[in-house]
């Protein structure tokens, strides 16, 4: 995966680097760079510094899964406490390793 | 449960690795990588299976700081492994371990620690089993935030520990189990250090001195040739005993060497000593052996329980202290006089001995406030034990007290 990180800039001039890909599991900040984004760096004129911190390890605390916002404990507990095939089927991931050839 | 919560999507082609739109395929790898961060590694490590981009995600580990990591517990004999031992430690050196036991057991190939293990500031507890080899730091040693150090079976000369110990300025615990080379013992300059533990080797040939002026408390397991103390003067607490209840040398020397012993204890508040010990001051051949005043407060006894009389050791050794407040006999098994063990069938009758012993203790000291006796739990059960508590003396000595319990808590 990339290394693309995105600046955000607070209202009081505070700035917060970011991978891009975690900011972008905030709807807003998704809406943001679509709309506004000057080359990396997107302004927040009604966000404080402070407020911005928070959103954002909101976002690494947070995941949305099929539509649910889970946090990241959550989904560790469902990893940790099912057999692999549970956790295939309750998260929707396809297997995409080719059986062995048996001898 | 799980379908309740899902809600079907569309699943959308391409994308990271099969899913719906939103799901948890479509999380970012640095996502994925934190959430794995949050089980143990043997679970994390399942998620491989789950698919090849899964794979990858497990195998990336810089990107996000792992969880620290608290101790390495290194336990090994195979010779294949001695390449490998290097990378644990520096792995533990990098996450700033605090806690290391390393338990290495090679016959033939001999395995030296590099010199980057003897400089570390984090570590706190450290315990080194190194059989056949021994530790030879070549620079020096700086391991700043060491307060527990345990070493057994190490051929470790006593200039070697002296170093060790010149690089830790703030240790308060030194176990050496079974450390045959050492002749002086020297932690004068160990100013922190409050507890020394040394279990010799029962076959030890040699003797072995303790310098050690600012210990409070030391457990010694002696050989057959018992260490001398040259200075434990902050001593108040020790436990001491003998792998075998027989003393080497003339009867001269071991009537020397015992006075030298005891001549250091009198002024240890909270003493324990050991079955094997305590039949050594009962021995014939120190008959001799003239008994220093003890200061001693409280007094564990590891004997057993005599039918009609008190070991000499034993008597001696009460009749000398004169400030004993609490007495622990800590008995396994009755005897009689010739040292027979009794069967189980016997043990009511073995109640008897119990009463009688105590009796016979309560004559020979005058300051006791508490004795307390700790027998195997089935003669507590025994018929006829409550009526014998009865008839104890603590009746006419309202000051005392007497408290059963059983062997299994120290």
């Amino acid at each position: 995966m990339s290394e693309k990180k995105i600046v955000l800039k607070s209202s009081d001039g505070k700035t917060i680097d970011v991978a891009k890909a975690v900011a972008l599991q905030s709807q807003t900040i998704t809406h943001m760079v679509e709309d506004s984004c000057v080359g990396n760096e997107i302004p927040f004129e009604n966000v404080t510094g402070q407020v911005l911190a928070k959103v954002i390890e909101y976002c690494k605390k947070h995941v949305v899964v099929d539509g649910e916002t889970l946090t990241c404990k959550t989904v560790a507990h469902v990893i940790h406490t099912r057999t692999i095939d549970e956790i295939r089927t309750f998260f929707n991931v396809e297997n995409d390793y080719t059986p062995r050839k048996k001898q | 449960m799980a379908n309740s919560r899902r809600r079907r999507r569309e699943n959308s082609i391409g994308g990271g690795g099969g899913g719906g739109g939103d799901s948890i395929s479509s999380l970012p790898d640095e996502l994925l990588q934190q959430i794995l961060c949050l089980m143990p590694t043997k679970f994390a490590v399942r998620t491989s299976l789950l698919s090849k981009r899964w794979r990858r995600i497990c195998m990336i580990q810089d990107r996000y700081t792992a969880p620290k990591m608290m101790s390495l517990y290194l336990r090994t004999g195979m010779a294949s492994t001695v390449k490998h031992i290097n990378r644990w430690i520096e792995l533990a050196k990098s996450r700033k371990v605090e806690n290391m036991s390393l338990q290495l057991k090679f016959k033939t190939s001999k395995y030296t620690f590099p010199d980057s293990f003897y400089t570390d500031s984090f570590l706190k507890e450290l315990k080194v089993s190194i059989f056949y080899t021994d530790m030879i730091p070549r620079g020096s040693v700086s391991w700043t935030s060491l307060k527990k150090f345990s070493l057994s079976y190490c051929r470790l000369s006593d200039e070697s520990l002296a170093t060790i110990l010149s690089g830790c300025p703030v240790l308060q615990s030194l176990t050496l189990y079974f450390c045959n080379e050492l002749r002086v013992l020297d932690l004068s300059n160990s100013s922190s250090l409050r507890t020394l533990r040394v279990d010799r080797n029962y076959s030890a040939p040699t003797p072995m001195q303790i310098v050690a002026p600012h210990i409070h408390c030391l457990k010694l397991m002696n050989s057959q040739l018992p260490c001398t103390l040259v200075d434990v003067s902050s001593l108040a607490e020790a436990k001491l005993d003998f792998w075998y209840g027989s003393l080497h040398g003339t009867e001269a020397d071991s009537v020397r060497k015992m006075q030298e012993l005891l001549e250091k204890l009198h002024n240890v508040e909270k003493l324990t000593l050991g079955e094997n010990f305590l039949q050594i001051l009962s021995l014939p051949k120190l008959r001799g052996l003239p008994f220093p005043v003890f200061n001693v407060q409280a007094l564990k006894l590891e004997t057993f329980l005599f039918e009609y009389v008190i070991p000499p050791g034993i008597e001696r050794l009460l009749q000398n202290s004169h400030y004993l407040k609490r007495l622990t006999l800590h008995a396994r098994t009755c005897k009689n006089e010739v040292g027979f063990r009794w069967s189980n069938s016997r043990r009511d009758a073995e109640s008897k001995h119990v009463a009688t012993f105590i009796e016979l203790m309560f004559k020979s000291i005058k300051t006791l406030e508490k004795m307390v006796v700790r027998l195997k739990d089935c003669y507590l059960e025994a018929r006829g034990f409550k009526e014998m508590v009865q008839t104890l003396p603590h009746n006419n000595n309202d000051n005392v007290s007497i408290v059963f319990s059983d062997t299994r808590y120290k």
